[in-house]
């Protein structure tokens, strides 16, 4: 039953000229913090908060909303453009976003992904407003075991979905898992892998990792290639002496409304992406970098089509992008209902309700509604805007994949230097991000998958801390992974590679019977 | 014929750089494994089982590529497709004479922009961004300078004024 006075309020608090203007500003604001290397949705919102402290809750509250949901749009942008990832749930979108790039079909992967999150996000809302108490409850069952499971699941979803390199991906999630290990044990203390370097003492952190791993490594590339993005280098004649190509593109172009048409198309994708994006988002901790992997093998592996996927898939961008941005009001599910934050964007975001003073906790909707659903609605006005306003931006940045790669590469590179720099001031960090970008190119060419690194990175603290914990709970008894929650998730990832054998060997075959004929 | 033979050959070296890079990554998994046996405090507990899986993974792999292919050669086939082909980008328009020296005309514009840098940032962007993209070969005075200056003048905005970077940086 709808409380019709609790709506007026809420209308009341949020269609004010201050509240939408802040949240067209935050959306703008977000959407260019998604964009650039290095920064992302928590440094966007840790910058507004010292300026949220002298505006009211709900407009505070409305301008870091904005900020939030369009800098996890904003990371699709580049992405797409520039195989570059602002945030790591952006990383399955360059799977396919990438390649639509470039095959000069940018206007149709931005297309997809803009509605795509617009759905994703507004799906999510609607989970968030009916659901969260209910869906608060299931996440807060989850024990140690099921954590490392849920971890376990998220690797193998890795190795699933790059195939034809699944023994490469999984030395590719070690090194990440141990680049996870440097510095400080999570749960003994203990110091580990630092080489008396003072540096990695507290530990590798996670931005130049990614920045290295994709920004730097595909600006090297790019130079060493040629040409524009768009280009298809392999028609292009051999050297002329040093001087590039024009680089006229050859390739048909779409347009941003043939993507989101296209996008429109599948709604089934949309929809069940969203949904995983809902599921993983209420788990603290583990579920945003893992559900847009976790969208993408399920659109690749029920896809009638699913060779396409990784060469330019419509859903190969719908997967990553309605579940990322799914995520974001799905994580604000335990972060109001349990006070845990999902991720490092929801812990700042956190932080801001409790300085506004407001309770935290079950008992948010019962003491203070009007703030509660206010807080929602100006989250859905925020997808409309970012709707809007990323059409405008998207399309003006198309033209990016067009320029010769000696001005995008070293502008790339420079702003990864700087980006990564401006997040601890610490030159250190740029230096170790342009190494990783170094090293990265090498282990690209020898196809070693990126993607898994940067998982192992992510998975490293959460896997040791509930591997160890399962086992003090358990005095030590290995038995506690055979519960029926854990054992369900370890049941899961069984059948995950099992699929994927088959597919290989039948796919063998299949190859093999053709090459006869 | 010579263009098959070519790519064969190019596909060989690449099978051999990667069983290289396999077994370097098997030492280096060792040593560290050597190492995380003998933290205390169980501190080296979850790193020595991650080490291990990494140690099975290597062999694993030197065994299928030396050995597995040998005696089912179909089986070469799965490694085409799937990412790999955007994971290594496309073919370079350059002969190695020149991607090499354009690959120095960047570290040598980084090196630059660092110590530029430590003077004032948005110069330093200004002066390697323009001098990099002169170097590898862009003529277009339009397109350069525009690019740098617009460049120049968006990290002023965005991480001078509005995160609060110093001019003098590193």
């Amino acid at each position: 039953m709808v409380d019709i006075n609790l709506l007026i309020a809420v209308l009341e608090n949020v269609l004010t000229a201050k509240v939408l203007l802040l949240i067209l500003l935050g959306v703008t604001y977000g959407i260019i913090f998604g964009v650039i290397p290095g920064l992302g949705p928590p440094l966007a919102i840790a910058l507004l908060i010292p300026i949220t402290i002298g505006l009211d809750p709900v407009a505070g509250l409305a301008l870091l909303g904005a900020a939030y949901i369009a800098a996890v749009y904003g990371g699709a942008i580049s992405a797409i453009l520039l195989n570059t990832p602002g945030e790591p749930t952006s990383v399955a979108t360059t799977f396919d976003g990438y390649p639509l790039a470039r095959q000069g079909k940018a206007h149709i992967a931005l297309g997809v992904s803009l509605l795509s999150s617009f759905v994703g996000g507004v799906i999510s809302l609607i989970a968030l407003v009916l659901l969260a108490p209910l869906l608060a409850d299931v996440a807060i069952q989850f024990g140690a075991a099921e954590y490392f499971a849920i971890g376990v699941f998220g690797l193998v979803v890795i190795a699933a979905v790059s195939r034809g390199a699944l023994l490469k991906g999984g030395i590719a999630s070690v090194l990440g898992l141990l680049l996870g290990f440097v510095g400080f044990s999570p749960t003994t203390g203990v110091s580990r892998f630092t080489f008396d370097i003072s540096y990695l003492s507290s530990g590798l952190s996670l931005v130049p990792i990614v920045v290295g791993l994709f920004a730097i490594s595909e600006a090297i590339m790019l130079v060493d290639q040629g040409g524009t993005i768009t280009s298809d280098s392999d028609d292009v004649a051999a050297s002329n002496g040093g001087e590039t190509p024009s680089g006229e593109i050859s390739v048909p172009t779409g347009s941003l409304v043939e993507g989101i048409r296209e996008a429109a198309k599948r709604p089934g994708s949309m929809l069940r992406s969203s949904l995983i994006g809902v599921g993983f988002g209420i788990i603290p901790g583990v579920g945003a970098a893992i559900a847009n992997f976790v969208a993408y093998f399920d659109l690749q592996s029920s896809s009638k089509e699913s060779d396409k996927f990784g060469k330019g898939a419509i859903d190969g961008v719908i997967g990553p992008e309605a579940s990322n941005n799914a995520v974001t009001a799905a994580a604000l599910i335990p972060t109001l209902v349990l006070a845990i934050p999902g991720n490092v964007a929801t812990t700042l975001l956190l932080g801001a309700l409790v300085f506004y003073d407001i309770r935290i906790g079950p008992l948010l909707f019962a003491e203070t509604p009007e703030l509660a659903y206010s807080f929602f609605a100006a989250i859905l006005i925020a997808n409309v805007a970012m709707f809007v306003i990323g059409y405008f931006v998207s399309s003006r940045l198309i033209p990016l994949t067009k320029l010769p790669v000696e001005i995008i590469g070293p502008g790339v590179i420079i702003m990864s230097i700087i980006g990564t720099f401006a997040l601890n001031f610490q030159m250190l960090d740029s230096v170790l991000a342009l190494i990783v970008g170094t090293l990265t190119v090498m282990l690209r060419k020898l196809e070693f998958p990126p993607v898994n690194i940067v998982f192992g990175l992510i998975l490293a603290p959460i896997l040791e801390t509930n591997y160890q914990r399962a086992l003090q709970l358990s005095g030590g008894e290995y038995g506690i992974f055979l519960d029926p929650g854990p054992l369900t998730l370890f049941a899961l990832s069984a059948i995950v590679i099992g699929y994927n054998l088959v597919k290989a060997i039948t796919g063998v075959q299949i190859m093999d019977r053709v090459v006869k004929r | 014929m010579d263009l098959q033979n070519r790519n064969l050959d190019k596909r060989e070296l690449e099978r051999y750089a990667s069983l290289f890079a396999v077994v370097v990554f098997l030492g280096l998994f060792a040593y560290l494994h050597s190492l995380a046996v003998d933290y205390p405090r169980r501190g080296g507990q979850f790193p020595v089982l991650v080490l291990r899986a990494g140690i099975f993974f290597c062999i694993a792999y030197l065994v299928y590529q030396t050995i597995v292919l040998q005696l089912y050669p179909s089986l070469k086939r799965d490694e085409n497709g799937g990412m790999g082909e955007y994971l290594k980008g496309s073919k370079s328009q350059f002969d190695v004479a020149i991607r090499f020296k354009r690959g120095i005309i960047l570290l040598t514009g980084i090196i630059a922009f660092y110590a530029i840098g430590t003077v004032n940032l948005v110069l330093a962007v200004f002066v390697c961004y323009t001098a990099i993209m002169l170097a590898l070969g862009k003529r277009d005075p339009k397109l350069v300078i525009g690019s740098a200056g617009g460049l120049s003048i968006f990290v002023y905005l965005v991480f001078v004024i509005i995160l609060d970077v110093p001019l003098e940086v590193f």
